[in-house]
C-alpha cells in the first residue's frame, strides 16, 4: 500500500470516444470524444465530486474509470499501479477494488429476487464460497446501511425509494471495494429521503476508510459532500479544485455561471443572475480553442486558438480559461 | 385577511378529491386550498405523492380516472369551475381562460409530426373563431418570437427532435400562452432540465408575466426554484394545504413542524443529514385530523381530533396547526 499522501485513483489525460463504428449498410457514425483529456486524483479517504450538465460526459468519467468503457487514450494508476490499456474483462478484473453504485438502484435490482438473493448472488461471483459468512456479511451490510437482516426476504417493490437506494449501497460494500463510484445518488428522492440517504453515505465512508467519486449535477449536494469538486463542460474539467474554494471564488466563467444558476434558498436572485445565452453544443460539432466560448460573456479572439490548459489559480486549484488575469475574480459572470 | 388585498383571480377553497381505488376510497386531497392573487406567481411546493398535481388538475377538470371532488370550491372569478359542465370547461376554461404548462417537454410533443402542425392544431386565436391558417400561423410565430425561440420563422416546419429540451419547452410555454390566457398552470415545468437552461426558462416565464400581467400557479418540489421564481407559496403534505404566505417569509421563519422539518433538510440547511423519520401515510388509510401528526415531535392528542382550521399568524403567511391556534384568528 502507498504512503497516505498518494493517490488512490490517478488519472491522466483520459480520453473517450464513442462512434466511429461503421454501421450495417450506413455511414460511419460520427466519433463523438465524450472525455477529452481528463486528469484527475482520488486520495484515500477523499470524495471528489464530479460536477456538469448532462451530456458533459461525466458517467461516461465513472464507466471507464470501471472498466466498463474502455479508454481510447491516457493512463489509469490504481495504487500505483497501471490499470489502463487492458481488455475491457482484464481492465474490470484490476479494477475490482472499485465499485460503482447505479443511478437508479431500484431499476438495476431484479423484481424476482428477493434482497437476500441478490446480495448472495454478488458475493458468490466474486469468489465468497463459504454460505456462512455469505450470510454474516449481507447481516452485517444491511445493518450498517440502517436496515433490518429481516429485509433480506423481501422484494425491492415492497421498498420505498429511500430503502432502495440503501440497498444499491448494500450491495456494492459487501463486496468491501476501497473507491466506491456513486452515479447520482439521490436523483429522483424526494428531499426528507434525500437527507437521510445522503447521511447513510457519509456514515459509511467515515466507518469504512471509503474513498468516493461522487458524480452529480446537484451542487448543493456535492457542496455539502465533497471536499474537492471538478466541473465540467463537454468532457474537460474547466475547474478543479477544493469545494469551499470554488463555491466561494468559482474563477472559470462557465463554473460562475453554473453557480449562479443554482437554485438557493435565498428569494428574489432572479433578476440579478444573467442566464447562459443557448444550449450546450453537440458533441458532435465542437468549436476550436475553448468549448464554451459561444455561450462565454467574456469571449475574446484568442479563445479560439487552442484549448486552454487547466492553469493554477490557487492552492491545489485549478481553471481553465485563458482570460482569468483579464476578466478579474470579482466581475459577475 | 384580505379584506384591503385584491381579491384573487383564481381560489380553490376546501377541497377534496378522492379517487376510487381497487382497496377502497384514496382520499388525495383533504380540504386543501389556494388563492392565487392578481399578477402574483405562487408556488405550491411537497414531496410526491403530496397532490400537487392533483390540486392543478383539479382547477382544469383533468382529474384521474374515478376521481370526483368531494367537497369544496374552485372560484374562477365569479364562477364555480367544479359546476361547470364539461363541455363548457373546455370552451371556456381550459387553453382558454387558464393555460397550462406540462412537466415534460419530451413527452409532450408528438415526435412523428412538425411542431406546426401540432401547434396550430391547438391554438383557438383570441376572439376570431374563424381565423385563416395564415393568420393562425403569424399568431403562432408572434408567440414563438415572445418565448424567445431561436429562428422562429422556421420553427414550424421542423420536427420534435432537432429542437433542444429548453427549446421544446419554449414551445410548450408559446402553446400554453395562444389564447391570451390570464392565469398558467405549470407542472415541474424545468425538472427535465439543467440548471443553466432552466434559469432561462425561468427568467422567461417571470418576463411573460410582467409583461402580459399573468397569475401564475407553479408547481415544484425545489425549494431554491420557489426561492428563484415564486413571489408566495404553499406547502402541501398527504393531500393537505398545511402552510401558505410569502416566499420570503416562509423560507426564513416557516410555521408549520413539516415545514421547518423539511426545509432543514436540504443540503444548504440541514445542520447533520437526518431526514424526517417515518413514511407519508397512505391515501387509502391516512391519519385523523393533522395527516402530519404521526411523525411531528410537537404531536398531542388535539393533533388527532381533527384538521386544524387555517390561522394567520403573520399577515398573509397562514398556517394549519394547532401549535399557532391562540396565535391568530383566522
Amino acid at each position: 500500500m502507498s504512503g497516505n499522501d498518494a493517490a488512490l485513483l490517478e488519472i491522466e489525460d483520459l480520453v473517450t470516444e464513442f462512434g466511429g463504428a461503421k454501421a450495417f449498410l450506413g455511414k460511419p457514425q460520427r466519433i463523438v470524444r465524450a472525455v477529452d483529456g481528463v486528469s484527475l486524483q482520488l486520495k484515500p479517504g477523499q470524495a471528489l465530486g464530479l460536477v456538469g450538465e448532462s451530456g458533459c460526459g461525466k458517467t461516461t468519467i465513472a464507466k471507464t474509470a470501471l472498466g466498463l468503457v474502455r479508454e481510447k487514450s491516457g493512463t489509469m494508476r490504481l495504487d500505483g499501479r497501471v490499470v489502463s490499456g487492458l481488455a475491457p474483462k482484464d481492465a474490470r478484473r484490476a479494477r475490482a477494488t472499485v465499485q460503482y453504485v447505479h443511478q437508479d438502484p431500484g431499476a438495476a435490482l431484479d423484481p424476482w429476487w428477493s434482497i437476500g438473493h441478490a446480495l448472495d448472488e454478488t458475493l458468490r461471483i466474486h469468489g465468497v464460497s463459504d454460505k456462512g459468512e455469505r450470510t454474516t456479511r449481507i447481516d452485517e451490510m444491511l445493518r450498517a446501511v440502517g436496515l433490518d437482516p429481516t429485509f433480506r426476504t423481501r422484494y425491492p417493490h415492497e421498498l420505498s425509494g429511500g430503502q432502495q437506494r440503501r440497498v444499491g449501497l448494500a450491495r456494492i460494500l459487501v463486496l468491501r471495494p476501497r473507491i466506491v463510484i456513486l452515479d447520482e445518488p439521490t436523483s429522483g428522492l424526494d428531499l426528507s429521503v434525500q437527507a437521510t440517504v445522503l447521511g447513510v453515505i457519509d456514515e459509511l465512508r467515515q466507518r469504512f476508510g471509503l474513498t468516493y467519486l461522487f458524480v452529480s449535477h446537484d451542487l448543493s449536494v456535492v457542496e455539502r459532500m465533497c471536499e474537492e469538486v471538478a466541473i465540467m463542460y463537454l468532457g474537460r474539467i474547466v475547474e478543479i479544485g477544493p469545494t469551499k474554494e470554488i463555491f466561494a471564488r468559482p474563477q472559470h466563467p462557465y463554473t460562475r455561471a453554473l453557480l449562479a444558476a443554482a437554485p438557493r434558498l435565498e428569494p428574489g436572485s432572479l433578476n440579478d443572475t444573467p442566464a447562459l445565452p443557448g444550449d450546450p453544443p453537440s458533441p458532435t460539432n465542437l468549436v476550436s480553442g475553448c468549448t464554451f466560448r459561444p455561450r462565454c460573456a467574456f469571449a475574446a479572439p484568442k479563445c479560439a486558438e487552442a484549448r486552454p490548459p487547466l492553469r493554477s489559480v490557487g492552492e491545489r486549484h485549478s481553471a481553465a480559461c485563458v482570460r482569468l488575469e483579464e476578466i478579474g475574480a470579482d466581475t459577475p459572470a | 385577511m384580505m379584506l384591503e388585498k385584491p381579491a384573487p383571480v383564481l381560489e380553490i377553497r376546501d377541497l377534496s378529491v378522492s379517487v376510487g381505488t381497487d382497496e377502497g376510497e384514496a382520499r388525495i386531497l383533504d380540504n386543501a386550498g389556494l388563492a392565487l392573487m392578481p399578477g402574483s406567481i405562487h408556488g405550491v411546493v411537497g414531496e410526491s405523492g403530496c397532490g400537487k398535481s392533483t390540486l392543478i388538475r383539479a382547477i382544469l377538470g383533468i382529474l384521474p380516472k374515478r376521481g370526483r371532488a368531494t367537497h369544496g370550491s374552485i372560484m374562477l372569478g365569479e364562477r364555480n369551475l367544479l359546476g361547470l359542465p364539461a363541455d363548457t370547461l373546455q370552451k371556456d376554461v381550459r387553453g382558454r381562460a387558464i393555460g397550462f404548462i406540462p412537466q415534460d417537454p419530451f413527452q409532450a410533443l408528438n415526435p412523428v409530426f412538425r411542431v406546426g402542425t401540432q401547434l396550430l392544431e391547438t391554438v383557438r386565436t383570441p376572439g376570431d373563431s374563424k381565423a385563416t391558417r395564415e393568420t393562425k400561423k403569424a399568431h403562432v410565430i408572434s408567440l414563438l418570437k415572445a418565448v424567445q425561440l431561436p429562428d422562429a420563422e422556421h420553427a414550424l416546419d421542423r420536427y420534435p427532435h432537432q429542437f433542444s429540451g429548453g427549446q421544446r419547452q419554449r414551445l410548450l410555454i408559446a402553446a400554453a400562452l395562444a389564447s391570451a390566457p390570464g392565469i398558467i398552470l405549470a407542472d415541474e415545468p424545468t425538472t427535465a432540465l439543467d440548471v443553466t437552461t432552466q434559469l432561462q426558462i425561468l427568467k422567461l416565464l417571470r418576463g411573460l408575466a410582467i409583461d402580459r400581467g399573468l397569475s401564475m400557479i407553479f408547481v415544484t418540489h425545489d425549494f431554491g426554484v420557489v426561492a428563484q421564481l415564486c413571489d408566495t407559496v404553499t406547502v402541501m403534505y398527504a393531500g393537505q394545504t398545511v402552510e401558505s404566505g410569502p416566499v420570503a417569509q416562509v423560507l426564513k421563519a416557516p410555521f408549520h413542524p413539516y415545514t421547518q422539518m423539511l426545509l432543514a433538510c436540504h443540503p444548504e440547511r440541514a445542520a447533520e443529514l437526518a431526514g424526517i423519520p417515518g413514511a407519508v401515510p397512505s391515501p387509502l388509510r391516512p391519519p385523523q385530523g393533522c395527516r402530519f401528526n404521526p411523525r411531528c415531535p410537537s404531536a398531542r392528542p388535539a393533533c388527532s381530533a381533527g384538521q386544524p382550521p387555517r390561522v394567520a399568524p403573520q399577515p398573509g403567511h397562514a398556517v394549519r396547526c394547532v401549535l399557532h391556534l391562540d396565535e391568530a384568528a383566522a
